[in-house]
């Protein structure tokens, strides 16, 4: 038997801590009774419910590490760098796009991704960011009439 | 004659042009994602919601709807060719559409898929016109209670069938009814769980969750692996399959029409199950079920096929009672909502224009499927060909534009990117996240309709099992709830979930 927690263990163990934090934040709003059911009442009843599979959960998965099933990586053999990049750009245009505008933004945006995807040689990968930038300009701002920010330079 | 002058307006409204043109819109994205491994109808709809806020009510919604039936044609085509399913209810095609291009008679089985698809979605619709209608009268006599249940079983169905242990699709539910629970109670006007941000007090929205979920977090399981994809080389000739082609495959077809219509109709049903089970059937019923796995037509036929059928049968529960039976169709109704539109048995008798020419626009659509699937092809394996280096940065682009056109906010573009996270490492503990979008559009019903029942009955919890619909449908729910603790259901899920890997 691995003396380290499996996977199953550690995520029902996060579901049950999930499940006391939505049915202490429910009692906040007034769980009320069966006669009169307050604005908490249906959350709490959700997060309860939470707790109790996550523990249905975490003994199903005991039952499971003591035939030998122990934790197993789920990053390994993946190049979870790349997805670690992405998440990093979409955060990082979010937080910029208000300030930058739409085409610069996303020529950014989509020239890192385009390296980021296939290691395309920068000066490739910025020539697909811009072209998809007004691209995308020209569709979503032009034909469609989407409202997208615009940067100190009016575009 | 109520269902023939419905099916009138329905075409006259369906072949208004500006519906046409979404109709064709729909389903040409549909069978171009289809088509395209690695992104599927779900993440597609949800990126392409809020684009349809900008179009009229109807053309959003018959956009959308085709946008699902069309992936489930063009999924086949890289069953076939690539031995990579489009999407998860073309797994089963592999198995014998492959085997068939190997053999060089790719040709009849992407046929054979076209026309069982567009015979199996046509008669689905005509099951869905003749159904519904009195579905919807019958849905008139329910009352929040009925709902409740109705809601419950919905969800336990839809756990029953997901992938993975049971518990987890069951917190994946529950977490789906608290995050439904997120902004102003309807009930007495109070905000809940809003940290005072603007964009909570309508709840979290749909359209993000979804996106991020399905849309950002396929994306992010897909670029960390390298596959390669190797379209199969050869000359695709014979499309039209032959006569012994058709003989074969007339029963199956049949057979997948009735079954995926029918499995399509159950809350949490639909065409990944339906394809799985007409497989099942095919090989059953045949006289050389050895055949089965090394390019047997009626493997290809009996499942795309079903999958079709199946599609049509999931808009009966959606329109007629208002619950969706998957999280493609949750979706919708939540489009429907933004439309101002109430799916359920009102919605035939209020929206008669939206109800019939959304019903009619899925048979001019799979018209257009039939003309798009056969004479387009090579443009289709075309497309297999793009990298999903230059795609993946398109796909994520096309999320953040399009969530941040439904209220020009920058926080909803952060919700989605938290959830598109929050998905990817659902995928990686293997919680599935069907569950939680279901339960999260299905969440504010459940809510009324619990506390309404209560209130109704002066606290009595009796009245969920006292009155008889109810009691039927809680019954069911508890009964697939104690359906994995028996041996010989344990055993079929097993088999079910080994067929799905």
């Amino acid at each position: 038997m691995s003396s380290q927690f499996n996977n199953d263990q550690w995520s029902s163990l996060f579901w049950f801590i999930c499940g006391l934090v939505f049915c202490i934040a429910s009692l906040n709003h007034g769980v009320g009774d069966l006669h009169n059911p307050g604005t908490g009442f249906t959350p709490f009843l959700a997060g309860l419910a939470i707790s109790v599979f996550s523990v249905i959960g975490f003994v199903k998965s005991t039952l499971r590490q003591k035939k030998g099933i122990g934790w197993k990586s789920p990053m390994k053999g993946a190049m979870w760098g790349r997805a670690l990049l992405a998440v990093g750009a979409l955060f990082a245009y979010s937080f910029l796009l208000p300030s930058l505008g739409f085409t610069l933004c996303t020529a950014l945006c989509v020239s890192f991704l385009f390296r980021v995807g296939k290691f395309y040689r920068w000066s490739v990968a910025i020539a697909g960011g811009v072209v998809t930038a007004f691209a995308t300009y020209g569709l979503f701002v032009a034909l469609l009439k989407v409202q997208l920010p615009k940067g100190p330079w009016g575009f | 004659m109520e269902t023939l002058s419905g099916i009138l307006i329905g075409l006259q409204v369906a072949c208004e042009p500006i519906n046409l043109f979404f109709c064709f819109v729909g389903v040409t994205i549909g069978t171009l994602i289809g088509v395209l491994p690695g992104i599927g109808p779900l993440a597609t709809i949800s990126i392409l919601l809020p684009v349809t806020f900008h179009a009229p009510p109807l053309s959003g919604i018959i956009m959308l709807a085709g946008v699902y039936y069309g992936a489930l044609y063009g999924g086949s085509t890289t069953s076939i060719l690539v031995n990579i399913p489009g999407e998860a209810a073309s797994v089963v095609t592999c198995l014998d559409g492959y085997q068939m291009a190997l053999q060089g008679r790719a040709g009849p089985a992407l046929g054979i898929a076209a026309f069982g698809s567009f015979i199996a979605g046509t008669l689905g619709i005509v099951g869905l016109m003749l159904a519904a209608p009195p579905l919807a009268r019958m849905a008139l006599q329910f009352g929040p209670p009925e709902y409740f249940s109705l809601v419950i079983l919905g969800l336990m169905m839809l756990t029953f069938l997901a992938r993975g242990a049971m518990w987890k699709s069951l917190i994946m539910a529950a977490a789906g009814i608290f995050l439904g629970s997120v902004g102003i109670d309807v009930m007495s006007g109070s905000e809940r769980f809003t940290f005072n941000i603007a964009e909570l007090a309508d709840g979290i929205g749909i359209a993000p969750v979804a996106m991020g979920l399905f849309g950002i977090s396929e994306v992010l399981l897909n670029i960390e692996q390298s596959t390669e994809r190797s379209v199969f080389k050869t000359k695709i000739k014979h499309l039209f399959p032959s006569a012994r082609d058709w003989a074969a495959s007339v029963l199956p077809i049949l057979r997948g029409s009735v079954i995926g219509f029918f499995l399509g109709i159950l809350p949490g049903g639909g065409a990944v199950i339906s394809s799985f089970v007409s497989y099942a059937v095919e090989k059953k019923v045949s006289k050389h079920p050895e055949k089965f796995g090394t390019g047997a037509i009626e493997g290809v036929a009996g499942p795309e096929s079903a999958n079709n059928s199946a599609s049509a049968g999931a808009f009966i529960p959606l329109l007629t009672l208002g619950i969706p039976s998957n999280p493609v169709t949750a979706i919708l109704l939540g489009a429907m909502i933004v439309f101002g539109m109430q799916p359920g048995p009102l919605l035939l008798s209020q929206h008669p224009n939206l109800f019939w020419g959304t019903v009619a626009s899925m048979y001019v659509g799979n018209c257009m499927l039939l003309a798009l699937n056969l004479p387009l092809i090579g443009i289709w394996v075309k497309i297999l060909k793009v990298p999903y280096a230059i795609l993946f940065p398109l796909i994520l682009l096309f999320c953040l534009i399009g969530v941040y056109s439904i209220n020009n906010s920058i926080t909803e573009m952060l919700i989605m990117i938290v959830f598109g996270v929050i998905g990817y490492f659902f995928k990686k503990f293997e919680f599935e996240a069907a569950p939680l979008i279901l339960a999260m559009v299905l969440g504010p019903m459940f809510d009324v309709a619990l506390r309404r029942s209560l209130l109704l009955a002066g606290g009595d919890a009796t009245t969920f099992i006292t009155r008889p619909i109810s009691a039927v449908l809680l019954g069911s729910a508890f009964l697939i709830l104690i359906f994995p603790l028996l041996p010989w259901f344990k055993k079929k899920r097993k088999v079910i979930e080994e067929m799905k890997d």
